[in-house]
């Protein structure tokens, strides 16, 4: 959750680049609920049915504290076209890019319009 | 008269490298708290790294003088050190091989917002870009 902390804080950083932070997880609607209250800047989605990891191949399997499902800790960059433009994994589950990261990674892999 | 002191027996010997050892181990967990207060993410290859060290230190203090809490203490950062590892070892994941592609339309798919309606591909396109970022959850 720092790692959502830390892109709320940024939202004004992304709405400059045009550009909408969606997060998502495989919890269900009462916890999206409550990261959305707690995130007002952020598009929280709840991908309990695995609709969007599933299609995004970003399942692993059986890695929640209980056992159950999570999606791998992925960024993903989509343009307004729709299209992918860059996509970043860490090999490690506990690391995450920064917010600055994620901006320079707009910066470079979407232009600004003109 | 036979009395200097830099003849005389110490009666610790090795005790600085208990002490540097133990302090060590404990060092790399406070960091770790400090880190974390901080909200930086990095991934914290210095504590299993610091506890290593102090298994180190503690050996060496043992090889100085054997005693009973200093093989408990080494057993125990040996666990501790062996516990750090494994736990950033084995969160390791696997490279991605799913079905997105830089230079390619998102897959198809739906899934719903927190507020209950849908959201599927044909809400990535418009006047805004989108970074999605896929988290483990609120736990």
């Amino acid at each position: 959750m720092i790692e959502l902390g830390q892109l709320e804080r940024h939202h004004e950083d992304f709405a400059r680049r045009n550009t909408r932070v969606i997060v998502v997880s495989v919890e269900g609607l009462d916890d999206a609920k409550k990261t959305q209250t707690d995130f007002p800047h952020l598009i929280v989605l709840a991908d309990q049915e695995h609709g969007l990891s599933d299609a995004a191949g970003l399942i692993h399997p059986h890695s929640a504290p209980d056992g159950s499902d999570t999606d791998a800790p992925t960024t993903i960059l989509v343009d307004r076209h729709g299209m992918v433009r860059w996509l970043y994994r860490s090999s490690e589950v506990i690391a995450r890019l920064s917010p600055d990261q994620v901006l320079q990674a707009i910066d470079l892999h979407i232009p600004a319009r003109p | 008269m036979t009395t200097s002191s830099a003849t005389a027996p110490r009666r610790f010997p090795g005790r600085l490298f208990l002490a540097m050892g133990l302090l060590l181990a404990v060092l790399g967990v406070i960091a770790y708290v400090v880190q974390i207060a901080m909200h930086n993410l990095m991934t914290p290859w210095y504590v299993p790294i610091s506890a290593t060290l102090g298994v180190v230190f503690l050996v060496l203090s043992l090889w100085q003088t054997r005693t009973v809490w200093r093989v408990l203490a080494l057993l125990l950062l040996v666990l501790l050190a062996g516990a750090e590892w494994a736990f950033l070892l084995a969160v390791r994941l696997p490279a991605y091989t799913g079905p997105v592609a830089v230079g390619q339309p998102f897959p198809s798919f739906a899934t719903t917002r927190a507020d209950g309606t849908p959201f599927t591909r044909n809400d990535l396109q418009g006047d805004a870009n989108n970074v999605f970022v896929f988290f483990r959850g609120r736990w």
